[in-house]
């Protein structure tokens, strides 16, 4: 018996060696783009802006012939071993992806001055002095406009929701730039607010949005990162007429019909352009800010919902998006500008 | 002579540092019991199982004419299963794809007739005495019909009563022509029921001749090679009291004691005579304090329960000794320090004294004859006597005022058995209290200075070492007045 | 007629050796080279300053519960709570730390201290249900895994949120809380010395106290001990508040070493990992120490593995499960067969 374990042993020993010989490398060729990203505790398949950013890690594959790497964070722990890893094999650049990451990317960015790296939706006053770290955020509340206006245009019960994460300073721009946009539209709506706590629960994100429907509101707009799944769930059995409208990547496809839109901040242009800098030898540093005049920002193509909306609500979100392009009307990004937003009247 | 059904030639095994069995030649004859003894470690199991086929002999040859059966020392039997499942198991009749209960369990009741093994087939065999697990056991083997039948220490685990009915049924296997090989060290039962003996020492056949022709001295000096151990004489001692029990009531209705009243005093043993399921085991678990009872049990000097007990040099010597005795895992030192570990001397403070624990355990080799490599080997591997003359001499160590033996000297050999029992005179004759519950009546005559008889939970019957009548224990221990 | 193949200290080196093998083939299933896979995580665990640093933080991270379980192990008790453990006394420390003034010295030693009370108070829990309710200790601590992740959540989102946090964490804690770090340049803390001499500490208690010896007599043999004096139920809150407690240490030199604030995700399954790392090491404590660094290579090297060699991280998950389900259950199947083997000689 002893004998014949023996014996398997070094047979699956021979196995590997005879089938290691026939493997190539798979690692960076020499003088590669390489380009590493963490994920926050989302991860990839979140539908969000970590696969927003993993997008912009496949273009620069196809089109700079990048070699990439993803590592995944599970929990707050891995944040500073994976940015670690990643530094020690000294990629040209490394993605910090998420707000979570902004303090410890910090530290690992002032331990190795000579390494390139880029957060997004960070905090750019905890890098004002780290000139080794592109900070890139968006104007979340100019296409969080576009979606207040669009969903103050199509309640039927003049009221709508809003659905945050945690209650962060970042959400706070979707939220008043999503209030502000209804106001722009219909001041009578009424808006119910409610944060889940989390960015990747699931399954408190359906049960608040079916509060949130309970309540009376027939649009909920969820800016909560993978938690917003459990709100496309939610509305998978409420009757026509009630819509979810997703945030950051494109999400009108995971429920045909019944998500109004996405409000898409475009991530994967940030990186690739972050990128084809490295690449060209001019690298970006400090804060990039990106907007609806960028294209960074905005709402989808309704390509499923088109025949809902109408032309004419449609005719009147452009001419709503031409004014914010041309700065007549300023979103607000916090709920004190909120407050204090004056619907701009368009012809 | 007829040709032998087994025949074995020139066997030879060995483990790794000790040579078991060291070029034997045994033969069995069809119709003829055929007892091999001997000391344990004499090699006597490893013979077996070679003969058996269950190990393969370093050299030397094996031929048997028939199929052979082995019943082993420990049973291996699937408790939760029942006793016709258990004889059955893996040859159950069929009908189609399903077992055929019926049919098997009428096979196994006519089996049973047939061998005079009283035993209902449907009894779940946890449920069951170790006696009436035995004869599972036994029937098991059986039903397989086999021309040689091997018996390792077939009646260590029975009551007298037991035996005599379980060689009934041996006797009359061999008379309708089966050869049977019976290893034991009980003398009596080689005596008693055997044809031939074949005494085996170190690995080797020592000496083999007809039973009719041999004693039981003989036999027991040929195993020891030498002069029988002589037990301790007892010496004049004056009895103060120990321990009181009074109205003890403990256990389940089956099995428990009902209204027990006891004395011990020191200086003197008082033996429990009867019948294993008595009630026993729930009055030594009752005295040690592991099973709540109603009634009194006290000690003089008064101790306090439980956690005093311990300090208050009162000691057990429990009836498993794997179990509720020995740490099997642990050294010689760590098992010497065990239930001691509170005791001044061996604590300190928070600390384990490891060299006053070394010393004690070498006290107690010495002493008790323990036979070890080192005191850092494991319990696991000593002898069985060993292991149990370890526990004793851990129990004994401190002369503490109280000593409860359960079984003291079961399953271990002549000398390891003679070296327990002196060492308990003496510690009776240096005054303390013994209280000793055996299921070998012969064991208490040998020892006690006062016998009970425990039948059914009560005391059946007292007799003082000065009046006592074998006969009229033996018949209070079956029940009859 | 003993059947038992593998002594207790092979079991350890059958296990180191299984776990390569298992890492080849789940390389070759990958397409990586085994060579280039072994090499990309030697280097990324051990080759500089700063990968030795992270291994040893991984390391430090381990060994704390591993120690726990071990204890518990040793007692007999399968004690599977030491995430719930480390989580606890971590948020004690977290929410202590973020929130008071004191000068740092006594600040740290406060902080650990409750990192001991919170993770023993939750090992408490499990040895009363045990003592009182006899509540099987596998189940209990299990659950109370979960029960422990939603009350610190629950109680960092609802009063002990961070002012300037983002997640559900506590406030940081000032730079002097900050345990000394111990390789400059590294984010390896003096945690990892605390851990150490905690193993220390229990070798000395296993070989030297009465105490150590109760809980290994009572954990090889329960009825043996219960009828020499020793009193199980005390062994058993007392063993799994130790445990806890042990945990619990870790859990605080995380937030006071490493991560600086509390967060509700704060392990990613140090808990968990560690019953392998306990189990590897033979629940000894000095060979804990050696297992919890090569789980810490494992850890630290498996990310440079998946980013220069294109092997899965997750590939160590999946072979430190098997690690534990064939660890575990063959000290099941030990423990059972002892009544059976009992006596076999």
């Amino acid at each position: 018996m002893k004998d014949r374990l023996r014996a398997a042993f070094a047979a699956a020993a021979v196995a590997i060696v005879l089938a290691a010989c026939s493997v190539h490398h798979r690692g960076p060729h020499p003088g590669q783009l390489k380009l590493g990203m963490v994920t926050d505790v989302g991860g990839l398949g979140d539908h969000s802006f970590n696969d927003s950013a993993y997008r912009g890690l496949l273009e620069s594959q196809s089109q700079l012939g990048a070699y990439i790497q993803v590592l995944q964070s599970r929990s707050a722990a891995d944040y500073q071993p994976n940015l670690t890893a990643l530094t020690n094999l000294h990629f040209d650049m490394i993605y910090a992806v998420g707000v979570l990451m902004s303090r410890d990317l910090s530290e690992v960015a002032q331990a190795n001055p000579t390494q390139h790296y880029a957060i997004i939706d960070g905090d750019p006053t905890a890098f004002a002095g780290d000139s080794n770290v592109v900070v890139v955020t968006f104007k979340e509340q100019d296409g969080s406009f576009l979606a207040g206006a669009l969903a103050a245009m199509m309640s039927t019960t003049h009221h709508i929701a809003f659905l945050g994460g945690e209650d962060l300073p970042l959400i706070e721009k979707f939220e008043a730039g999503y209030a502000a946009g209804a106001r722009e539209v219909d001041p009578s709506t009424k808006v119910d607010v409610k944060y889940v706590g989390s960015f990747d629960d699931v399954a408190a994100g359906e049960e608040l949005t079916q509060l949130l429907f309970d309540g009376g509101a027939d649009i909920v707009y969820s800016a909560a990162g993978k938690a917003t799944l459990g709100s496309i769930d939610a509305v998978r059995t409420r009757p026509a007429g009630t819509y979810v409208i997703g945030v950051d990547s494109d999400m009108d496809g995971l429920l045909p019909g019944k998500v109004l839109t996405s409000m898409v901040k475009k991530v994967y242009v940030a990186v690739f352009d972050i990128a084809k800098a490295i690449k060209d030898g001019r690298p970006l540093s400090g804060h990039i800010v990106l907007g609806l005049q960028q294209h960074a920002i905005g709402l989808t193509d309704f390509r499923y919902t088109r025949d809902q909306i109408g032309p004419q609500r449609l005719a009147r979100l452009a001419l709503i998006e031409r004014a914010i392009e041309e700065g007549r009307i300023v979103p607000p990004y916090t709920l004190a500008g909120e407050a204090a937003f004056k619907p701009v009247p368009l012809p | 002579m007829s040709t032998p059904a087994l025949r074995l030639r020139g066997i030879r095994k060995a483990f790794p540092g000790v040579v078991a069995v060291d070029g034997v030649d045994l033969d069995l004859t069809a119709g003829e019991i055929h007892a091999l003894v001997g000391e344990n470690g004499a090699g006597k199991s490893t013979l077996a199982a070679i003969a058996f086929g269950e190990l393969h002999p370093d050299a030397g040859s094996v031929e048997s004419n028939g199929t052979v059966g082995l019943v082993h020392q420990h049973f291996e039997l699937v408790g939760r299963l029942n006793v016709w499942q258990n004889v059955l198991l893996g040859r159950e009749p069929r009908r189609g794809w399903r077992i055929d209960a019926a049919a098997a369990r009428e096979r196994v009741r006519a089996l049973s007739k047939a061998n005079e093994l009283d035993i209902d087939p449907d009894a779940l065999v946890e449920d069951l005495p170790i006696g009436a697990q035995q004869r599972v056991e036994l029937l098991r083997e059986l039903e397989r019909d086999p021309s040689i039948l091997l018996l390792d220490e077939p009646t260590a685990a029975l009551a007298p009563a037991e035996i005599d009915g379980f060689f009934a049924s041996v006797t009359q296997l061999a008379r309708r022509g089966t050869a049977v090989l019976i290893v034991t060290h009980k003398l009596q039962e080689v005596i008693a029921y055997s044809a031939r003996v074949s005494v085996m020492r170190r690995g080797r056949i020592v000496a083999a001749m007809p039973t009719a022709e041999t004693s039981v001295d003989e036999i027991a000096r040929a195993m020891v090679g030498g002069e029988l151990p002589q037990i301790a004489q007892r010496a004049q001692t004056t009895p103060r009291p120990c321990l009181t029990v009074h109205a003890l009531q403990a256990g389940s209705a089956e099995s428990g004691v009902t209204g027990i009243d006891l004395e011990v005093r020191g200086g003197e043993i008082v033996g429990i005579a009867g019948v294993e399921g008595n009630g026993q085991t729930a009055l030594a678990d009752a005295i040690a304090g592991v099973l709540p009872y109603r009634g009194s049990v006290r000690f003089t000097p008064e101790l306090s329960p439980k956690r005093e007990r311990s300090r208050v040099e009162t000691s057990v010597i429990p009836q498993d000794r794997h179990v509720e005795g020995l740490v099997l895992n642990f050294s010689i030192v760590e098992n010497a320090v065990l239930g001691r570990q509170n005791r001044p001397g061996i604590r300190r403070g928070v600390l384990l004294d490891r060299e006053k624990a070394r010393e004690d355990a070498q006290a107690i080799v010495e002493r008790f004859d323990v036979r070890a490599a080192s005191l850092d080997v494991k319990v696991r591997t000593l002898s069985g006597g060993n292991q149990q003359k370890l526990l004793v001499g851990r129990a004994l160590i401190d002369q503490p005022h109280f000593v409860l033996a359960y079984n003291p000297t079961r399953g271990i050999d002549v000398g390891a058995a003679a070296l327990v029992q002196s060492r308990l005179i003496e510690t009776r004759n240096a005054g303390t209290a013994v209280l000793l519950i055996s299921f070998d009546l012969d064991e208490i005559l040998a020892l006690a200075d006062r016998i009970c008889v425990i039948y059914r939970g009560a005391i059946a019957g007292r007799f003082d070492r000065a009046n006592v009548e074998r006969a009229a224990i033996g018949r209070l221990m079956a029940g009859s007045q | 007629m003993r059947r038992r193949s593998l002594g207790n200290a092979a079991a350890p080196l059958a296990a180191v050796i299984i776990i390569i093998v298992l890492m080849s083939i789940a390389m070759l299933v990958a397409g990586t080279s085994p060579l280039d896979g072994f090499s990309a995580l030697i280097a990324g665990s051990l080759g500089g300053r700063s990968q030795i640093g992270e291994t040893l933080v991984a390391t430090s991270a381990l060994l704390f519960p591993s120690l726990g379980i071990a204890l518990a192990f040793r007692a007999g008790l399968f004690n599977i709570g030491a995430e719930g453990q480390l989580l606890v006394g971590a948020l004690l420390a977290g929410a202590f730390g973020g929130s008071v003034t004191l000068p740092p010295f006594l600040a740290i030693i406060i902080m650990l201290a409750l990192g001991a009370i919170g993770g023993g108070l939750w090992g408490a829990i499990a040895g009363w249900m045990k003592a009182k309710l006899r509540a099987n200790e596998i189940i209990s601590t299990l659950m109370l895994n979960f029960v422990a992740q939603y009350v610190t959540l629950w109680l960092v989102t609802q009063w002990l949120m961070g002012p300037a946090a983002i997640g559900a964490e506590t406030a940081w804690l000032p730079n002097t809380y900050w345990l000394p770090t111990l390789i400059p340049h590294t984010r390896l803390s003096i945690g990892i010395l605390i851990a150490i001499a905690i193993a220390v500490l229990l070798q000395f208690l296993f070989t030297r106290t009465v105490l150590g010896y109760e809980l290994r007599a009572a954990g090889e043999a329960p009825e043996a001990a219960r009828r020499n004096g020793i009193n199980l139920p005390r062994l058993t809150w007392l063993s799994l508040t130790l445990s806890g407690a042990i945990a619990g240490i870790g859990g605080a030199t995380i937030v006071a070493g490493e991560l600086h604030r509390f967060n509700t995700q704060l392990s990613p399954g140090y808990g968990y990992v560690a019953i392998a790392v306990a189990l590897v090491g033979d629940l000894d404590p000095l060979k804990v120490c050696v297992a919890s660094f090569f789980f810490g290579i494992l850890e630290a090297g498996g990310l440079a593995m998946q980013a220069s060699a294109q092997v899965p991280k997750d590939t160590i998950h999946v072979i430190e499960g098997i690690i534990i389900l064939v660890l575990a259950a063959r000290r099941y199947v030990a423990q059972r067969s002892e009544r059976v083997e009992a006596g076999s000689l």
